[in-house]
């Protein structure tokens, strides 16, 4: 998969499991493209992407896949003088909710970020914390069975991230969820699966449980390093 | 429609609704003669306004478009599994909605305070529906690049630019009419005497339109993720509308309106039966009283007027029998003067002052004198200026026993400056 003439992905072979996948990987690993990519987002200039054996661009495959998944990016852009509320319910009508039951399902998605108070606010007047909320409601509107989140606890304070991991954990029982991200605590805290993506390849795919022992099985190089973050450099070493 | 709704209240181009109307009014009623209510003056009026509300509308919408990327617009609709071209089409359609209504009501006014004055004529709609899809094509442009360049602070402030000096550029470029008339200003001069040519109107309508769906699809369907057949399909469907439309255009130049007398005339009595079209009646006493005046001048000559009917630039002398052409301007101050000066042209011996430069001195000399001017040609300096004053100073018994002597003479452009009294 290419975005001009940058090879950035190179088969990569990925499934969606129950629970939270964390997608690890250095600044320009391809993690952005990956989930931009099956969220069905365009902008790739080669490749192609298959899902349960067919390929995602064809139209029908496309659009219904797309009704199952939520995706927010890892920086959230306000549509200009929409309210929290409408741009929930924007997204739901893109997701094919019908009209009737927009005003309840942007509700209750909001409801679910805590938002209710801020639903009649202008997007754009919010927080950046409360604008990523906004995201995550107008990503999760249509309750899709598959979430996928760019970078979601960037720009969030301690207790945001707190709240925000108590819901997905909360959430990951009916939804498959996967999400980049480059703190390890958002790992240790969250992951069911790591998969670990450098150089556009997938250089680990496995449970916590598994990348902890690697750690755990590696000598300590410097103070306070935590087990993840000794098997991430170390996967990452072998890599380059 | 609830999306729609949503899509006008939050459009940028809200703020230019008052701006419009204004302007619509504005320009309507400026381009009216004073005391004179003609559809026709009104009409051209009115499509002035796209002179400047196109580059207006063009620049806002890039501006809008442009706003709605940076907030992620392309990639929500390329995420989206349904309505995406819905989401697109109803954005376009809220961006120009607003100023769509506000030239609607600006007309309506218009429309309004001409009845209230008794509006002679007909408003020409299709020239407004051409300027209209006019606008359309501006705000096309300004959607599609604004989308193309991602909300860049400059992409507006540049589609304006073009949009209002491109126009004036072509003005004097020295291209085909037809060139001319295919940019998305419909613009052009009107009088109640001429025909307008649907075939350009027409042309334009599809031009203007064809090329704006063409201009939208591809903005429309730009990381959207909709279909390639549907694509396809609208894109080619518009270019050949777009095509056919250019077409008309270039079979016709360009022209959007011909000279035609309708003969439809108001006349006064009088011994100068005036017939002025409707809606020039304003004009008739002085003009009457001018001509009163010239015959008082010519009496016992043949150029003495004894009925005169409105006549059209360009198309050659189209009057009933025993009838002269007169010519009134457009009642600017001062019309009747000139109104008399063309009709002693015209019917005088001027067209025969070819050979004898001092014949067509004295020509002149007799010419101002009969149109109420006689000192026009004083001070000018020359060798007619001793005969120029000479003619100056007898008294007006003289001259016009002179003229109606020297008739003839005068009608055949051979009068010695020595002979003028």
């Amino acid at each position: 998969m290419a975005r001009g003439r940058t090879t950035i992905l190179e088969n990569i072979d990925f499934a969606f499991e129950a629970g939270i996948t964390v997608l690890l990987g250095p600044n320009g690993a391809g993690k952005t493209t990956l989930l931009s990519s099956l969220a069905g987002f365009a902008g790739v200039s080669a490749g192609h992407l298959a899902l349960g054996g067919s390929d995602i661009p064809g139209e029908a495959e496309r659009r219904a896949f797309q009704r199952t998944a939520g995706y927010m990016a890892q920086s959230y852009r306000p549509i200009p003088g929409f309210t929290a509320q409408e741009s929930v319910e924007y997204a739901g009508w893109l997701k094919g909710i019908p009209s009737k039951q927009l005003r309840s399902r942007s509700r209750a998605a909001l409801s679910e970020v805590g938002l209710d108070s801020e639903a009649r606010k202008k997007v754009s007047k919010l927080s950046g914390g409360m604008r990523q909320r906004v995201g995550l409601a107008e990503a999760i509107v249509h309750d899709p069975e598959v979430l996928i989140l760019d970078e979601p606890t960037v720009g969030l304070d301690l207790q945001q991230r707190h709240q925000f991991r108590a819901y997905l954990n909360a959430r990951k029982a009916t939804t498959s969820v996967l999400l980049s991200t480059h703190l390890t605590e958002d790992v240790s805290t969250l992951a069911d699966r790591v998969v670990i993506l450098a150089g556009g390849v997938i250089r680990f795919d496995g449970t916590l449980t598994t990348l902890n022992d690697i750690g755990r099985a590696l000598p300590e190089e410097r103070p306070g390093e935590s087990s993840i973050e000794r098997a991430y450099l170390n996967i990452l070493g072998g890599a380059g | 429609m609830n999306m729609f709704l949503r899509e006008v209240r939050t459009s940028l181009t809200l703020w230019t609704t008052p701006v419009i109307v204004l302007a619509v009014v504005y320009c309507a009623v400026i381009a009216l003669k004073e005391g004179v209510y003609l559809w026709s003056d009104a009409t051209q009026g009115l499509t002035t306004a796209s002179l400047f509300l196109n580059p207006l509308l063009g620049g806002v919408t890039a501006a809008a478009a442009g706003r709605r990327e940076r907030g992620g617009f392309s990639e929500r609709i390329a995420g989206a599994s349904d309505n995406a071209w819905r989401a697109r089409l109803f954005f376009f359609a809220g961006i120009t909605a607003a100023p769509a209504l506000a030239g609607s009501l600006g007309v309506v006014a218009v429309v309004i305070y001409m009845n209230a004055n008794g509006a002679e004529g007909d408003i020409s709609w299709i020239w407004l529906v051409a300027t209209t899809a006019g606008a359309v094509l501006c705000c096309a442009i300004g959607f599609a690049l604004g989308i193309v360049f991602e909300g860049r602070w400059y992409v507006s402030v540049a589609v304006a630019v073009v949009l209002y000096f491109g126009w004036s550029l072509l003005q004097g470029s020295g291209l085909p009419f037809w060139i001319i008339q295919s940019f998305p200003t419909t613009f052009g001069g009107s009088n109640p005497n001429v025909r307008y040519i649907y075939a350009t109107f027409i042309g334009q309508i599809f031009w203007y339109l064809g090329l704006a769906v063409v201009l939208t699809s591809v903005a429309f369907f730009r990381k959207s993720g909709v279909t390639q057949r549907v694509r396809r399909v609208t894109t080619a469907t518009a270019a050949v509308a777009a095509s056919v439309g250019l077409f008309l255009i270039i079979s016709t130049n360009g022209q959007i309106t011909t000279g035609y007398n309708a003969r439809d005339y108001d006349c006064t009595g009088g011994s100068v039966e005036l017939c002025l079209t409707p809606g020039y009646d304003r004009g008739a006493d002085a003009l009457q009283g001018a001509f009163y005046a010239l015959n008082e001048r010519a009496a016992g000559t043949p150029l003495v007027a004894t009925k005169l009917e409105q006549n059209v630039e360009g198309i050659g002398e189209s009057v009933s029998a025993g009838a002269r052409a007169v010519y009134v301007e457009d009642l600017s101050p001062g019309f009747e003067g000139l109104s008399v000066s063309r009709y002693v042209q015209k019917y005088g011996g001027q067209v025969n002052c070819t050979e004898d430069p001092d014949s067509a001195y004295a020509e002149d000399i007799v010419t101002a004198w009969l149109v109420g001017e006689p000192s026009w040609l004083l001070g000018a300096g020359g060798p007619g200026q001793d005969a120029a004053q000479r003619f100056a100073d007898s008294d007006e018994a003289t001259r016009r026993a002179w003229f109606a002597t020297n008739y003839d003479a005068y009608q055949a452009c051979s009068i010695p400056l020595a002979v003028l009294p």
